[in-house]
């Protein structure tokens, strides 16, 4: 019989069990019946699957890929992207060498090993999230497929589908908006070149050609002191009367070539066309340069002010090269400034060689910026947090310490010229030595052989002791401190110093700890900061130390400021003081490249008949307003009025806009600006490519005024995948193709460090062919595809400009094809020449094998897309593009890459001058007030460009108040610092949706301590208020950040792509601008036909590709997705520049948007958000 | 306050936040780990010829838990179909491709299985005699075949020699598995304060015989009243008071070794509430101490200390393991635990303690709790 405990015991057995079974189900049932689809693993080959090598674009730095395409039915889809084991950047992985992966494969690798051979070790390459996530670019269902006009007034978001000829025709000619009833003018008549040639001038150029050298003449005349302003206005009336008779006998008026016929220097009517692209990227920059030239516009223009200009106006400054960094393959001690882990150059494959290395105790990296490393890395990589826009003052900390400890390369230094530096086996020298006269007018000028009567000419002069002194060229050495009064040959008495002494005047202007004071986020007196003291000593001790395998690594975030260029410069004298310069572990160039825009074909873009231009930018960049009639007619009737000497000069000031002779390239703020001010001139035509300023630059909301208004843009024309927010004011749209179909195909050059390597290029061809709307054939039969390629082409051809058509790439000159002309009918034709130009070349230097065995050919021709095309060029030219093809460009190695004593066997980039001091910046003035700028690195607060209110801006001063004084941190205790990482770029990336399932959405970063004080908790919904308006997001509360600071991580807020979803997370505190985003149309009418890639794929595809999101997103195409429109970006409520009429904040000598210099405060909503949880599958 | 450098840098608060945070799961499956403990106890206790009446309840008890331990980790894996895999491909030697060992991978697909054949195969060696005589009284063939055949006292004898190895063997790697937790916190995470408590390895060693003990006196008492002192409670009773005041006495030191290494510092205010949630550990650790002490005389009293010694170690275990990550914020861990977590986790915790509870009842209804000396 049973026991009554027997029972008991069974009930709680039969409990126990219950419970567990009830509580466990869920798991058991996930492993009985799993959600998904078994997946097997990656094969590698197959009938069904080809692989291309190419070059990424999910941000841009251009890692290697290796794409891997399977073809489901008749449908080829892109499943896989991975790395490319021979791209430097990518580095060469296998089963056996998955740690120290800082090798490329050896570039006369087999192209089968790389692919599962059978041979023993298969080959990839690393490759970050974002670029796995390329494919996106691909399948997006936003994606325009087919032209579009307008169908209502701009910005509506109405459009309507039209043909390619309907594109082209009203492009050229102009035509109707239908619904509106407006007219939008052609470019014909904008086109100089084509308007003399049809009035009957046989050559225009000829003709454009004498019209610029009497401008010249002009301008000669009017810069020549001893005129007046009567002779220059004679000068001017003189011009245009020549000018008038010329033209008028066949025809034409003098306003029917030149923009202003009083202002002849402005250049033809031609400059009223601007080209305006984003990132940048050879073949495509080179071939729409191509064509903006063609067309004989000096509106060629770049993102470059919201990339990396700043930077790169203080490399420039300081050595006449704007790319340079540190090698951080072989550096022991780097000091990485302003830039984020897994974005800056070399992105975040790249990078991943700096963070093993530290990871392997073989380098010490010192993270300078206000947000934390991602990662410490056993304590090698170290944060040194430092507070926004006050970088120069860590900078000179570091430089007065090196000086008064004596650790800088003085025998280095005292050279003071080129030929004395090569004798001692330095590539470079410095003009540490030359002298500065530092009083009077000519302050900042270089003290010359003619003042003191040395020699009759302007060679700068250096002390060499015992009193003596001479020309930099005529000695080997000089001394590096000297600061005195000299009696100059006219018998004035100047104080003059070594341009190191004005360095180490400034260094000593404060104590080590008053520098750092400035720099540290932590007060004087308080334990962090000793410890922040200690910190920063040990880093210049450590840079002293393993000099000069040591160097900075620097980017936006220094830059990127008011002060930026100045920053910027300031790393860059550490550098100098330890001699590292084109050295292994040292400061390194970009890699060079072949020829290829000009090795057999002259694919580049002059010296194929082009037009002659002149005139400035509309931006005003790198030109010199000293060169502009304006300045002289100002100055002359200056004089003529009584004022003299500097008086006069003043009074050419303040002019509509700045203007920027020292800065490389363009910037965004000045064009829009200059734009709407039609300063220097108006502008007819806007061509934007691959671009959104209105989002992706600090405070770029302004822009839209500009961009809604017909009369400063009659004809506005967007070649793009998307209609962004930017794109949403277009009159017409031209659908682009991506980097893996035909978009942006050609030679990729890397940027610095490209992995150190001397010479190095990806090569981007398609992966798949277009998935654009199909416009036809080419005469020799290849298909063309809806793009920016076509689009240009067809511009050309249909205006007559030279470099399209049956005769446009000219042979070049000393080789085979030199007298011979090539047509481009359709892009294939341009883009395998470039090929065929990079691939010959690379054969003559020895990189690509004579004998080029058949294996590689035959792998191309069965997995590439471009094969197809081969016959363009001839067959024995192909193989050599083959070679190229296979390995997705052409790379050298590593240890090649330097001589036996660690210089770089690359040719010396920039200037092979190291400056200190530049002259000539030291004679540029302020354009609102006239003064001049300092000419050496200096540390300046961030401060608006130039004094508020017209009284105040004759005052003396080359800059404006201090950011600080304008907003006390005691109204607004925090700067906005906007950032990007591994994950995301700043507005391309909010369709990575693998990526998105990690970090689906943003947020702002708020130190623990700032949190406390406002009572804010992770989660809490914060309103970031700035001076230009406010925005709210969910804070993360985390010690990541420096006290002080609001991080707001980059990727999301957008509002506009293709379809619109109106923003609400912020407002706009300028009337004008709130109401511009409330007409935000509330949705967009677009043809359905007319968008979407993705619906014709498989659906076990689209189900990967869009695992998340509605079915409706992805087969509809015009379905509002959340994750395309969640989270904020801080640019929309940036600070603006008062005293430049409020527009988006600049460095004063680059123009480069100012990002991270807003002030704001914090203020509590109560509302409370709940983080996505993302899905990880492992 | 402010914070000079922050330790491990960051991770955005949405990147894998959700499937790092290891809430009540893996508190769930460190309590069950109290099963090593009991199968250590067990065994040592044969070795050392001590506790002998302890033994089959220790073995029963121990061998349940320590059977559906890995059942907390299966549960917090995505995808627990995928489960055998991380046994296929475990990463234990360190190869030139792969350097380092994984310890998770070592503990997982190496140490526990060994771990579980020995304590099994030593558990029914052990009982093989006993349950022959088992099957003499009820001619169940089940207890037949679990006799192996040793059907004489002198073959039980024989197998003494065998067993004692099994033990030896056995005590390895479930010494092992029973701080295996602690030294994964110390060793392979990147969270401050589990990476600068030194101590925690001792602690969960000691913590773990607290929890243990505690179970078993309370399965006495559920086997009866009168079986107490045939169960060697008592005994139990003094290792469960060591332990609770072993316990107490190393969270002191650690208190005192954090204070001596980040006290003022912004570090050691980070550690506060989790130092602040030790006192109160300490505090029932004591109590549980004081209790056994009392228990020893009037054994009455040690109905209590099942329940003060699991407070204590619940405590304990959830101030080290749920608090130290959401207190000490950094790298995976930067999201408080949020509801879904519970509603989806503290089921699966109860089912798996759940698990061991009916895997004990149904060892123990199989095997005797209680076997004669055959000495």
């Amino acid at each position: 019989m049973t026991s009554r405990r027997t029972y008991l015991k069974a009930l709680a057995a039969a409990a126990a069990l219950g419970v567990a079974l009830w509580g466990y189900w869920p798991v058991v049932e996930k492993i009985i019946s799993p959600k998904r689809k078994p997946y097997g693993p990656d094969p590698l080959k197959g009938g069904n699957v080809r692989y291309v090598r190419s070059v990424c674009l999910g941000c841009n730095v251009r890692c290697g890929i290796t794409a891997r395409v399977v073809k489901y039915g008749d449908v080829e889809v892109i499943e896989r992207i991975i790395g490319n084991p021979y791209h430097p950047y990518n580095r060469a992985v296998s089963f056996g060498k998955q740690v120290k992966r800082y090798d490329n494969l050896p570039y006369n690798t087999p192209v089968s090993k790389t692919l599962d051979s059978g041979e023993g070790e298969t080959y990839t390459g690393m490759l970050c999230p974002r670029g796995q996530s390329g494919v996106y670019y691909v399948y997006d269902p936003y994606r325009v497929l087919k032209p579009l006009k307008r169908a209502g007034p701009r910005g509506s978001g109405k459009w309507k589908v039209i043909t390619w000829e309907e594109l082209i025709k009203c492009i050229v000619d102009g035509c109707i908006i239908e619904e509106t009833g407006e007219k939008l003018p052609g470019i014909r008549d904008l086109f100089t070149y084509g308007v003399l040639k049809q009035a009957g001038f046989e050559d225009p150029n000829k003709v454009l050609a004498e019209m610029r050298n009497d401008v010249n003449i002009l301008l000669k005349i009017a810069s020549d002191p001893k005129t007046t302003y009567d002779n220059v206005v004679k000068a001017i009336e003189d011009f245009k009367a020549k000018w008038s008779k010329t033209l008028g006998e066949k025809g034409l008026k003098l306003e029917d070539v030149l923009i202003d016929p009083d202002r002849p220097d402005l250049g033809p009517k031609a400059n009223m066309l601007i080209w305006y692209r984003g990132r940048g990227q050879d073949n495509a920059d080179v071939f729409y340069q191509r064509w903006t030239y063609a067309f004989g516009s000096v509106n060629w223009l770049r993102h470059t002010s919201a990339c990396q200009l700043g930077y790169y106006t203080g490399n420039k400054l300081w050595t006449g090269y704007t790319d340079l960094q540190v090698d951080a393959r072989s550096a022991k001690v780097v000091i990485g400034a302003g830039w984020s882990m897994g974005r800056l150059h070399p992105g975040a494959t790249g990078q991943g060689m700096i963070i093993e290395r530290a990871c392997e105790g073989e380098l010490k990296l010192y993270y300078v910026n206000p947000v934390a490393p991602r990662t410490i890395c056993r304590g090698d990589i170290i944060w040194v947090p430092v507070k926004p826009g006050e970088d120069a003052t860590l900078a000179f900390a570091v430089i007065r310490w090196l000086l008064e400890n004596k650790r800088y390369n003085a025998e280095f230094l005292s050279i003071p010229n080129l030929d004395a530096a090569t004798k001692r086996g330095y590539p470079v020298h410095t003009n540490a030595t030359w002298l500065v006269i530092m009083e009077g007018p000519r302050f900042g000028e270089y003290l010359t052989a003619k003042d003191l009567g040395l020699a009759d000419t302007d060679d700068p002069v250096v002390y060499v002791g015992d009193g003596q002194f001479a020309p930099y060229n005529k000695v080997e050495k000089a001394e590096l401190f000297f600061s005195g009064r000299v009696k100059l040959k006219t018998g004035e008495e100047v104080l003059v110093k070594s341009t190191l002494q004005i360095l180490y005047d400034e260094a000593f202007s404060r104590s080590f700890e008053e520098w750092l004071e400035i720099a540290s986020p932590y007060p004087r007196g308080t334990s962090e900061f000793d410890e922040y003291r200690q910190k920063v000593e040990q880093m210049t001790r450590d840079v002293a130390e393993a000099a000069p395998m040591a160097g900075t690594y620097i980017h936006r975030g220094v830059g990127m400021h008011p002060n930026g260029e100045y920053a910027a410069w300031a790393y860059r004298v550490i550098d100098t003081l330890i001699g590292n310069f084109h050295r292994k572990g040292g400061m390194l160039g970009r890699p060079a490249t072949t020829s290829y825009n000009s090795y057999l074909y002259n694919v580049g873009s002059s010296g194929f008949g082009e037009p002659v231009r002149w005139g400035p930018p509309i931006d005003r960049h790198g030109y010199d307003y000293t060169n502009a009639l304006e300045y002289w007619l100002r100055v002359k009737k200056a004089i003529k009025e009584g004022k003299t000497g500097d008086e006069a000069t003043k009074a050419a000031f303040p002019t509509k806009r700045p203007w920027y002779p020292h800065t490389p390239e363009e910037s965004y703020t000045e064009t829009f600006a200059g734009i709407f001010e039609t300063y220097p001139y108006p502008i007819r035509a806007l061509f934007l490519y691959y671009a959104n300023p209105v989002l992706s630059a600090n405070y770029g909301t302004k822009f839209v005024e500009v961009l809604k208004d017909t009369s400063k843009i009659p004809l506005f024309v967007g070649i793009t995948t998307t209609i962004n927010e930017t794109f949403l004011y277009a009159d017409l749209i031209a659908p682009d193709t991506t980097y893996l179909e035909t978009g942006t195909n050609g030679v990729q050059y890397l940027y610095a460090t490209g992995g150190g390597l001397a010479l190095a290029e990806g090569w981007r061809s398609p992966v798949v062919m277009p998935l654009t709307q199909k416009i036809g054939t080419c005469p020799n039969g290849h298909p063309r595809y809806a793009s920016m390629w076509e689009l240009l082409i067809d511009l050309g051809k249909a205006l007559g400009m030279p470099g399209y058509g049956d005769k446009a790439l000219p042979g070049v000159k000393g080789r085979k094809y030199e007298g011979q002309w090539f047509q481009v009918q359709c892009f294939w034709e341009y883009i395998m020449r470039v090929f065929a130009n990079a691939a010959m070349h690379a054969k003559d230097l020895k990189l690509i094998p004579e004998d080029v065995p058949d294996e590689e050919v035959q792998f191309v021709e069965r997995n590439y897309p471009i094969a197809q095309f081969k016959d363009i060029i001839p067959p024995d030219e192909w193989r050599y593009v083959a070679y190229g093809l296979a390995r997705g460009g052409v790379f050298t190695s590593y240890e090649e890459s330097f001589d036996a004593r660690g210089y770089s066997i690359r040719s010396v980039p920039g200037d092979k001058q190291l400056r200190l001091w530049h002259d000539k910046l030291a004679k540029t003035r302020n354009s609102v007030t006239g003064e001049r700028f300092y000419g050496g690195p200096k540390y300046f607060p961030p401060a608006l460009y130039a004094p508020l209110g017209k009284a105040l801006q004759q005052q003396k001063a080359s800059i404006g108040p201090a950011l600080r004084e304008l907003y006390p941190a005691k109204e607004w205790p925090f700067i906005v610092v906007p950032y990007t990482g591994p994950l995301y770029t700043k507005h391309r990336s909010q369709f990575y949706y693998w990526v998105k399932q990690v970090a689906p959405e943003n947020f702002v970063v708020i130190h623990p301590a700032d949190a406390a004080k406002l009572g804010v908790e992770t989660g809490d919904v914060v309103r970031v208020e700035t001076p230009e308006g406010a925005f709210e997001a969910p804070a993360v509360v985390e010690p990541t950040v420096a006290p002080g600071i609001i991080m707001v991580p980059y990727g999301m807020g957008r509002w506009a792509d293709t379809v619109v979803v109106k923003p609400k997370y912020f407002e706009a505190r300028d009337p004008a601008l709130a109401k511009l985003i409330a007409e935000l149309p509330e949705r967009v009418e677009i043809p359905e036909d007319a968008v979407n890639p993705v619906r014709s794929l498989p659906e076990l595809v689209k189900k990967i590709l869009f695992t998340k999101s509605p079915a409706e997103y992805y087969e509809k195409g015009l379905a509002p997705d959340k994750w395309r429109f969640n989270g904020v970006t801080p640019n929309v409520v940036q600070l603006g520049d008062p005293s430049l009429g409020n527009w988006p904040l600049l460095s004063w000598l680059g123009a480069s948007q100012a990002y991270f210099d807003t002030s704001a405060r914090v203020v509590k909503t109560g509302k409370k958000h709940n983080f996505e949880v993302p899905y990880i599958v492992w | 306050m402010t914070y000079p450098t922050y330790p491990f840098g960051y991770l955005y608060p949405n990147e894998f936040a959700d499937p790092l945070v290891w809430l009540p799961t893996l508190f769930a499956y460190s309590l069950l780990i109290s099963g090593a403990d009991l199968l250590v106890l067990a065994l040592a206790a044969y070795l050392f010829g001590r506790l002998k009446k302890a033994i089959p309840l220790l073995l029963t008890l121990g061998l349940a838990f320590f059977t559906v331990v890995l059942l907390g980790p299966l549960a917090d894996l995505r995808n627990p179909d995928r489960a055998p895999l991380l046994f296929s491909h475990a990463q234990i030697s360190p190869t030139e491709a792969h350097p380092g060992v994984s310890l998770i991978a070592l503990m997982g697909g190496v140490i526990w299985p060994l771990a579980w054949v020995l304590a099994a195969l030593f558990t029914l060696l052990y009982f093989s005699y006993p349950m022959h005589v088992k099957y003499m009284a009820t001619r169940n063939p089940l207890y037949r075949i679990l006799s192996l055949g040793v059907s004489t006292p002198e073959r039980y004898k024989a197998l003494r020699p065998l067993l004692k190895v099994l033990a030896a063997l056995a005590l390895i790697p479930l010494a092992l598995w029973a701080v295996y937790p602690a030294t994964l916190f110390v060793m392979q995470t990147n969270l401050f304060i589990w990476r600068n408590w030194t101590l925690l390895p001792a602690i969960y060693f000691a913590d773990t015989f607290v929890t243990a003990t505690a179970a078993a006196i309370l399965a006495a008492w559920i086997i009866g009243r009168r079986k107490l002192q045939q169960l060697e409670v008592p005994s139990l009773i003094t290792i469960h008071g060591a332990g609770s005041v072993a316990v107490a006495a190393l969270l002191l030191i650690q208190i005192w070794l954090w204070l001596n290494k980040f006290g003022g510092s912004p570090f050691y205010a980070s550690l506060a509430p989790v130092v602040d949630w030790s006192y109160v550990a300490i505090g029932l650790f004591l109590l549980t101490f004081a209790l056994s002490l009392i228990a020893s005389k009037h054994l009455a009293v040690s109905l209590v200390i099942p329940f003060t010694g699991f407070a204590a170690a619940i405590f304990n275990k959830w101030n080290i393991i749920v608090r130290a990550q959401a207190g000490m914020r950094s790298g995976l861990t930067f999201l408080e635990p949020g509801t879904e977590h519970f509603v989806h986790e503290i089921p699966v915790m109860v089912a798996i303690i759940a698990a061991g509870v009916f895997l004990a009842i149904v060892l123990a209804s199989i095997f005797p709790l209680e076997v004669k000396n055959h000495d």
